[in-house]
């Protein structure tokens, strides 16, 4: 019977196995390209397609190493422990970085038996021939590299004993390793089964659109097959990037206890980068199929959008700028740079500078007021964003390498810069989908925008009206400049983007409904069926639109305050009244100690003599539980840890926001707690869903079909 | 030809707004030796992320208080001061960089804000403690006695409150 250890050992070995498999598709894939022999191209594809097996067994043998508890691997040793839920232990494989490593390169690998099954159904097509090589020899180097990586600088089967050398282990650990050092209690949430792998799946999904791309150009294709075979990839992996991107300012909106979802952490901001330049990319890709034009730009924003990818895995590996998330600066950061993204970005400009009179376009703007045109000042201005974040991420170390001494800057700096461009980005989401192609009339113009552009203005009016409302009388004035700029003009954009995208349904609605004389509503349904990835791009415009109110009025119209008491006391702040009830200790759990308080927390004050009236307490009541977790020192982790989750009273116009500090010394057996409110940040988070289930609606394959002619 | 022109606006307002939000927003990293020497540029009076080490901690609820000592150098120590949240991994031997002014008549830091060792890394730092570190096993992190200490004394604390 195998063993355990006989089976992570046959998991490792598939790690190799599919290295030579990918290697065997590259040679098969060369062989048939310059001796035309259609079979050799045909056993490539079938090479990759059975690689995936081999590589999901190898997850699944990692997998398996964490929840049986193998603590003698070094890596199940890092992120495990035996207390550890099932769904944390699973989630080891993506907790570090050679498990995650190995979940990247699965998932690649999938991908890659998706691309090869496709093809099958495709093989006739005499450009998707030509294409097909070039593209499994670029997946497959892409997918050597990390199995190398994985396989000889980071593998996640490595032993203790492997690493530490015999001698030493045995000395540490005379009876075996009896647990593991366990995965920071921090990561210890359900964000952590969601957030890593979205936004992994999103990056890897961006490998297949670059392998296109330059597929068709070391192919001479320069049609728009290749557009069309990855515009639907972009899509999917836009949806994941933003997504996973969302996942995390939740998980730090409701774990890390500052009260915000943004920090501007380089992280976070690399996660941000390839989402402008695939977002650029899903605009440019609709003036090449319709214009022709744009096609060297399309080849660089999808080889931009991949570098980027590589560029936001090596921040987080290389320690080049500090971070929240990356403080370790491991040997993988240079072989990635030097041994993939260097590669990549060289491979990318040589293809492109040589294609690049093959690549020119076919024809030009005529007019400025033409939706080609917003499309192409659209790209400028999110690869501007994209840059600037870019170049502020950085300028700590260009600083330091270039002027001796290292700048920081902070969120204001971001959002100093930042804003101005999100706010044209946001008009230019508005005025984008109400231009024609080629050239609008003025007529046109007036139709499409005057009645949203009319519209907006009370509805901005109304919503920074509500939010003084909400905030109530006591809260500290906002200065009139920041309800002028930024809210009031970001917040005016994006119901003009609203309501241009709406306006836009509705009467394409009414004329259908007219011209066929069916109900309005079902009208409504079919065009959004129909028409689908033009209004899901509409649902996608609208979300965002949402998502930039909800930051503008939560963030500018935020508040926040320390509150020390004891227990039995009451305290007001801002419209709500809070009182320790009790508090408890509950050491029963063998991981960790918890300090529990009870809050109770009213909104609104009670009026003067109620109690003493006996008038009937009708406030709205919420009890809130802020902890305290306290993870003991073991062998094998020798500090202790605290945790200290925020919890959040959600309410339909605004969030109360607990963070229980600490215990107050200087006032002996009081408690501390930092408390936000944070005013239609639901809308947030309802922009987010929208967003997401626009791409989804975009992305279905149901609609106008257009079949790939052989003209392409 | 017509395209660069708003290429080249674009370029050149977007570095006017960087250059200038950074020369208005942004401020220095400095080490402990760097920020308390006399000689060299003087940084008292002025917002600095200072970069260091914990070296003992005096004091962590109202007002922070507590002595970050230099990398390279441990025996050069100032003492910070930050009322505000005390971040999680706020331990003596942790590495931790604060944002503040450096009043050198006091001899004090007046801190806005500190970063601690992230606590949700995906890898595991040298020397960091938890877990192997490459190194081996037997370098534990610094030890926390001062925290201990606190852990204790709040218990107690929460103990005495607690209504049973």
């Amino acid at each position: 019977m195998l063993g355990i250890d006989n089976y992570l050992h046959f998991s490792r070995g598939l790690i190799y196995v599919a290295l030579g498999t990918y290697g065997i598709a590259v040679i098969l894939s060369i062989w048939g390209q310059l001796l035309r022999d259609r079979r050799a191209i045909v056993a490539s594809r079938h090479a990759i397609v059975a690689a995936t097996p081999l590589l999901l067994g190898a997850c699944a043998g990692l997998m398996t190493a964490f929840v049986r508890g193998e603590y003698h691997v070094e890596y199940v040793f890092n992120y495990s422990e035996r207390g550890l839920p099932l769904g944390f232990k699973l989630c080891g494989i993506w907790a570090g970085l050679n498990g995650s490593l190995l979940f990247w390169s699965a998932l690649l690998a999938i991908l890659g038996a998706i691309v090869g099954i496709q093809y099958r159904k495709e093989a006739e097509h005499p450009v998707g021939r030509r294409l097909e090589p070039n593209v499994y020899v670029v997946f497959s180097f892409i997918q050597i590299f990390f199995l190398v990586v994985i396989a000889f600088a980071a593998n996640p089967f490595w032993e203790l004993s492997e690493k530490m050398g015999a001698a030493h282990f045995a000395q540490r650990f005379p009876h075996g390793v009896p647990d593991g050092a366990g995965m920071n209690p921090q990561l210890q949430t359900y964000w952590m089964q969601i957030h890593p792998p979205c936004l992994y799946i999103g990056w890897v999904i961006f490998t297949i659109p670059f392998a296109f791309a330059i597929a068709s150009l070391f192919s001479g294709d320069q049609g728009n097959y290749w557009i069309r075979k990855v515009r639907r990839w972009t899509l999917v992996g836009w949806m994941f990037n933003t997504t996973g991107i969302i996942l995390g300012g939740m998980w730090a909106y409701e774990t890390l206890g500052w009260g915000g979802y943004w920090a501007w952490d380089p992280v976070e901001n690399a996660s941000f980068l390839p989402w402008f330049s695939a977002t650029a990319f899903l605009h440019s890709v609709m003036v090449q199929e319709r214009r022709g034009m744009l096609r060297v730009w399309n080849v660089v924003l999808i080889a931009v959008t991949f570098i980027l990818t590589l560029f936001g895995t090596y921040l987080t590996r290389s320690g080049i700028v500090s971070s929240v998330h990356a403080f370790a600066s491991g040997g993988v950061g240079d072989i990635l740079f030097y041994g993939l993204l260097l590669p990549v970005v060289a491979v990318s400009l040589g293809a492109i500078v040589y294609r690049y009179r093959d690549l020119r376009a076919t024809s030009s703007i005529d007019h400025v007021a033409s939706r080609e045109a917003v499309f192409v000042l659209n790209n400028a201005i999110l690869l501007a964003i994209a840059a600037a974040i870019l170049i502020l991420t950085l300028w700590p170390k260009i600083s330091n390498d270039w002027f001796g001494r290292a700048i920081t800057v902070g969120p204001p700096v971001y959002n100093m810069v930042t804003t101005p461009l999100f706010a044209v980005m946001l008009l230019l989401t508005a005025i984008g989908p109400g231009l024609g192609w080629l050239r609008t009339s003025w007529r046109s113009a007036r139709r499409n925008f005057t009645g949203p552009a009319l519209l907006a203005l009370p509805s901005a009016a109304v919503v920074q009206w509500c939010v003084v409302v909400i905030r109530g009388e006591h809260a500290p004035p906002i200065p009139m400049t920041d309800h002028i700029y930024p809210v009031g003009v970001i917040n005016y954009f994006a119901f003009f983007a609203i309501y241009v995208v709406s306006w836009d349904l509705l009467r394409t609605a009414c004329q259908r409904s007219r011209r066929r004389s069916e109900p309005y509503v079902a009208s409504i349904v079919m065009i959004l069926t129909t028409a689908n990835r033009r209004y899901g791009g509409y649902m996608v415009h609208a979300g965002l639109s949402l998502m930039a109110i909800g930051i503008m009025c939560s963030g500018v119209f935020k508040e926040e305050n320390s509150i020390t008491f004891s227990v039995g006391e009451t305290k007001q702040w801002q419209g709500y009244e809070m009182t320790i009830k009790k508090v408890s200790i509950d050491s029963e759990s063998f991981v960790y100690r918890q300090e529990k308080v009870e809050l109770e927390v009213k909104s609104g004050y009670a009026p003067m003599g109620a109690a003493a009236n006996g008038w009937e307490d009708t406030r709205t009541t919420k009890t809130l539980f802020p902890e305290r977790r306290s993870y003991p020192a073991t062998a094998q982790r020798p500090e202790p840890q605290e945790l200290r989750n925020p919890v959040i009273w959600h309410r339909p116009t605004e969030d109360f926001y607990v963070f229980y500090e600490q215990v107050d010394r200087t006032n002996s057996g009081k408690f501390k707690f930092h408390v936000h409110r944070n005013p239609l940040i639901q809308v947030v988070w309802g922009g987010f869903l929208l967003m997401v289930l626009g791409a989804l609606w975009a992305a279905l394959p149901m609609g106008r079909k257009r079949r790939v002619g052989l003209s392409d | 030809m017509k395209i660069w022109i708003p290429v080249v606006i674009i370029i050149g307002a977007l570095g006017t707004l960087i250059g200038f939000s950074v020369y208005s927003m942004g401020y220095p990293e400095v080490q402990v030796a760097e920020l308390i020497t006399t000689e060299g540029e003087d940084f008292s009076g002025r917002l600095v992320k200072l970069q260091g080490r914990i070296a003992a901690i005096h004091s962590e609820t109202g007002t922070i208080h507590f002595d970050v000592s230099d990398k390279a150098d441990p025996t050069k120590i100032v003492t910070v001061k930050v009322d505000g949240l005390r971040p999680e991994l706020f331990k003596v031997g942790n590495d931790v960089a604060v944002d503040g002014v450096f009043d050198r008549a006091q001899g004090e830091m007046n801190g806005t804000k500190i970063y601690t060792k992230c606590p949700s890394k995906y890898e595991a730092s040298k020397g960091e403690g938890m877990g192997y570190d490459g190194t081996g096993y037997d370098q534990p992190a610094a030890p926390s006695a001062a925290v201990d200490a606190v852990d204790e004394e709040v218990g107690k604390e929460v103990q005495e409150a607690a209504p049973e």
